[in-house]
């Protein structure tokens, strides 16, 4: 009996550390949720509700601009990332032979470097010793720099697994390399590439430490929101925090209800589940 | 022939690219922190000032101390969280495991800045948690704004969920049958624990600690908004050489001394640990 | 008994993965637990180690009831069919690891550890991580775990399924002799009844989580005490009809007269299996009169397959195959050769359409 009991009372810690958790992270968001749609917005309880905040969110031709320029920082930094992690994680597999581990650290070595310097590093590289003015193209380049350990480590563990003998099984029935590589390959490393690319396209489009040294006078949303904090919070930050909190968890709820009509499994694989 | 040369290409592109765009930028910082800067001009001028006044004046060497001491505890911290959280989803989540995992990701994919917003509006002087307190007629909680301890609170609130991903993988990834096996010959489930589960998931461990340590040593953001006038970290004084003061070399020297920090860190830890008790087997083709 | 599993059943859901098993089996005693997989035989291995909680029933292991017993405090090992070796540990670290738990002072360690590493040719190999093991030394040091603490009885999980042929043959002969050295009581799950043959003193035929017959090897290839036995362990010809109306033979639906070893109801539908061993072949020269008597069987040989010692041939017979099996010291048939296949009444196993041998 005692040992039932002690395992019971682990349970409950186990369980309660992951409620708290969940609670430590989400009270903020729903926090300021709250009050992205309240006339009070300092403390919304009960909140008298109110659009106007969105609107004049939405209305501010400065966020509109920010936004935009956050989607081209992004998408250019994780298609970058994703691509050259790609070919990265096929070299290391396939071609590095003895040479995989240094590869591999110079690979990785991005992560071990804080964004903050990885931004002041290329802000002296690109305006002292190449001249070279701060725009969107620099911050992309340097953000790519980052999302592409993420994107490589992203994608080294999708493929761990992959059984490399299939391209040469496809090679022996006389498909071309090319061919391969668009029948076997990539159909299998897809799933790797499609989140490497989400992953890193939300790190670009959310960084600031990095892309605030390198975009000039460009405004993100992420450096926008900075400027604002800087005077103080506004309700309109709330707001924005809110339209992007919303955006994710509708992604992830689109992803529950999958798995729960059986539709998709998201790499859930019930064999492997074992008793702990 | 024609594999090499793909393979050439697959390595090489990335490895041009990396020593473009991380360590020539990095090379030239640490070139940068041997010149000088005057007037807001840089004076291409070798000497070791920048260095000198970095361990010479006092508030800088206390900084960096701060910043190693918020570091370090934060990163354990999250890791004393990060795990029975990440035990509790593998053994209770079920098919909803990376569900759950991701839920815990999603402050994450927010943004830095605007998680910072949050926390403020949780724990500033008019945030929710002394709105609530003075409501109910106490005193607001002093210690939690502008305060180290509100900064460590944000950092845990920014890095927690990296960490419990990447200790969510190493366990998943850990094979739970040898717990059984532990069992089995004689060993109670605390013995198992510290016999297997612990030494296998170590190396994911040691990972979660390294990525949470070394951006919250250089954080900027958090002290500046969450902190107080005793708050001020290393990365935050590095990034104001850059802004307020224009002091370019000495924010690279700092920047230099950021890195090496990191660097002797990583392999502190690393060095502690022998991979192969681990259960590590090498990179290669599994 | 020294194990006794009474009245064991184990739900997963709504499926019964173990239904009612009651069996006990003896100090010193090698048992096979046989059955297809998904049969329910892992999870009574589970059970009886502890790693599964019956849903209702009792385990007992040497007169104590340990069924509410967690698996560290049963005293018993297990050897498993992934091996599960711990991979940060070295050969001699994961011999050690039973007896660490148990407590004993190093020198004894050191003894047991060097004796199993004896008993089991693992020298050379302790300094090694599994990982840097064959699949059979792995397996050894699996069965070196299992042996090193002495347990009350060892339960092994398919422990062979991983290995190849030969190596497999080899092993069965070692773990036979390890349990009769040792006295204590092997419990063996496996699908393969070669296994289950070669090293059993008794097996259990388990199907649909239940015990299907629990025998004397012997019996349960000589004597099969169902249709699923008779199907499952060794190989069979299997006809289906129905018995005339003087009760003595069985009209196949393959059109065969088969006559029976005894008497049975006129009309009494049945299926009968023949193991391929027992079909004995003649040439069909025209010169036996009753060729196509009951129980002969005028058939062409379609092909043959050398096995060493025995060649198996595959008999065109009307419109369906038969099987023989007949050994090399015997005359060889050639392809497209005619041959009467003939069934001795006494070797036919016959039983009901539910697979119940008839009253």
């Amino acid at each position: 009996m005692r040992g039932t009991l002690t395992r019971r009372l682990g349970t409950y810690t186990l369980l309660a550390t992951l409620i708290l958790s969940y609670l430590f992270l989400y009270l903020p968001i729903l926090h300021i949720g709250l009050g992205s749609f309240a006339r009070n917005h300092t403390f919304p309880y009960p909140p008298r509700w109110t659009l106007d905040t969105f609107g004049r969110l939405f209305g501010n031709s400065l966020y509109q601009t920010a936004f935009f320029n956050s989607l081209v920082l992004g998408i250019g930094a994780a298609a970058l990332a994703t691509v050259l992690a790609a070919a990265a994680t096929l070299g290391l597999m396939r071609h590095a032979g003895r040479r995989a581990g240094l590869y591999l650290a110079l690979f990785i070595a991005p992560l071990f470097v804080a964004e903050v310097l990885v931004g002041i590093a290329s802000l002296i590289f690109n305006g002292l010793l190449l001249q070279l003015q701060g725009n969107l193209v620099s911050a992309i380049l340097a953000n790519a720099v980052h999302c592409f350990s993420y994107a490589l480590l992203i994608m080294a563990t999708q493929l761990y697994r992959y059984d490399w003998r299939l391209d040469d099984a496809a090679m022996v029935f006389g498909a071309s390399p090319l061919r391969t590589f668009f029948e076997v390959t990539l159909p299998l490393i897809w799933p790797g590439l499609l989140g490497a690319f989400v992953v890193t396209f939300i790190m670009a489009f959310n960084n600031l430490e990095i892309s605030f040294y390198l975009l000039g006078a460009t405004p993100t949303l992420p450096s926008v929101a900075w400027g604002a904090l800087r005077y103080g919070v506004k309700p309109e930050l709330y707001a924005l925090a809110t339209a992007v909190n919303l955006v994710v968890i509708l992604g992830l709820g689109v992803m529950f209800v999958l798995m729960l009509t059986g539709k998709a499994r998201f790499g859930h694989r019930p064999e492997r589940a074992r008793a702990v | 022939m024609k594999g090499r040369w793909a393979g050439r290409a697959l390595l090489g592109v990335p490895t041009v690219f990396l020593l473009a765009l991380f360590v020539l930028p990095l090379l030239s910082m640490v070139v940068l922190s041997f010149w000088r800067t005057e007037n807001y001009h840089i004076v291409q001028d070798w000497n070791l000032g920048n260095y000198i006044t970095l361990a010479t004046g006092g508030a800088y060497v206390t900084f960096l101390i701060r910043s190693l001491v918020m570091a370090g505890v934060v990163s354990l911290v999250c890791i004393l969280i990060a795990w029975p959280v990440s035990y509790a989803i593998i053994l209770y989540g079920g098919r909803y495991r990376l569900l759950l995992t991701l839920a815990f990701a999603v402050p994450f994919l927010t943004g830095e800045v605007l998680r910072v917003i949050a926390l403020q509006g949780l724990l500033g002087p008019v945030g929710l948690i002394n709105a609530v307190l003075m409501a109910l007629g106490s005193a607001p909680l002093r210690f939690i704004m502008y305060t180290n301890v509100a900064s460590a609170i944000g950092l845990v609130y920014l890095y927690l969920p990296i960490v419990v991903t990447v200790i969510y993988l190493s366990l998943l990834n850990f094979d739970a049958r040898l717990i059984d096996a532990a069992k089995i010959f004689g060993a109670s489930p605390l013995r198992a624990f510290v016999e297997v589960t612990w030494p296998l998931n170590l190396f994911g461990t040691l990972i979660g600690f390294v990525l949470c340590f070394i951006p919250c040593l250089s954080a900027t953001l958090v002290p500046r908004f969450l902190g107080g006038a005793n708050g001020t970290l290393y990365g935050m004084a590095m990034a104001q050489q850059f802004g307020e003061s224009g002091t370019w070399a000495l924010g690279a020297a700092m920047g230099v001394v950021l890195f090496l920090t990191s660097i002797i860190a990583v392999l502190l830890v690393g060095m502690r640990v022998d991979l192969r008790r681990t259960g590590f087997t090498g990179f290669g083709r599994g | 008994m020294y194990i006794t599993l009474d009245g064991v059943s184990r739900q997963y859901d709504s499926i019964w993965a173990v239904d009612r098993v009651t069996m006990g089996i003896g100090k010193n005693e090698f048992v096979s637990l046989l059955g297809p997989s998904g049969s329910g035989k892992t999870t009574l291995l589970r059970i009886i180690a502890g790693l599964e909680k019956p849903t209702t029933g009792r385990v007992l292991i040497d007169g104590e009831d340990v069924t509410d017993l967690p698996p560290h405090k049963r005293g018993v090992a297990m050897v498993f069919q992934e091996f599960l070796l711990f991979p940060h540990r070295t050969v001699s670290e994961n011999l050690a690891f039973p007896l660490r738990m148990m407590k004993l002072p190093a020198a004894e360690i050191a003894e047991r550890v060097a004796w199993v590493v004896g008993i089991l040719s693992l020298g050379g190999l302790e300094k090694r991580y599994p990982n840097q093991l064959s699949g059979g030394q792995q397996q050894r040091v699996a069965l070196g775990r299992g042996l090193v603490g002495r347990p009350k009885a060892l339960l092994l999980d398919e422990p062979l399924a991983n290995l190849d042929r030969e190596l497999r043959q080899e092993m069965e002969v070692e773990i036979r002799r390890h349990q009769s050295a040792l006295g204590i009581p092997f419990i063996y799950v496996t699908h393969n009844q070669e296994e289950a043959l070669s090293m059993s003193d008794r097996i259990a035929v388990v199907r649909k989580g239940r015990i299907e017959d629990f025998a004397a090897r012997t019996d349960i290839y000589d004597r099969p005490k169902t249709a699923f036995i008779a199907q499952f362990v060794g190989r069979s010809n299997r006809f289906e009809g129905t018995v005339d109306a003087a009760g003595r033979h069985v009209a196949t639906r393959c059109g065969t007269i088969l006559a029976l070893p005894a008497p049975l109801t006129a009309g009494h539908a049945v299926q009968l299996f023949i193991k391929n061993e027992k079909l004995r072949l003649a040439p069909d020269d025209g010169t036996d009169g009753a060729s196509h008597g009951a129980n002969r069987l005028a058939c062409t040989v379609k092909d043959v397959i050398l096995r060493g010692a025995y060649a198996d041939y595959i008999l065109a017979f009307g419109d369906r195959e038969l099987n023989a099996s007949r050994p090399r010291s015997e005359r060889a048939f050639l392809s497209g050769e005619a041959v009467i296949a003939h069934l001795n009444p006494e070797d036919i196993d016959l039983f009901d359409m539910d697979g119940e041998r008839p009253s």
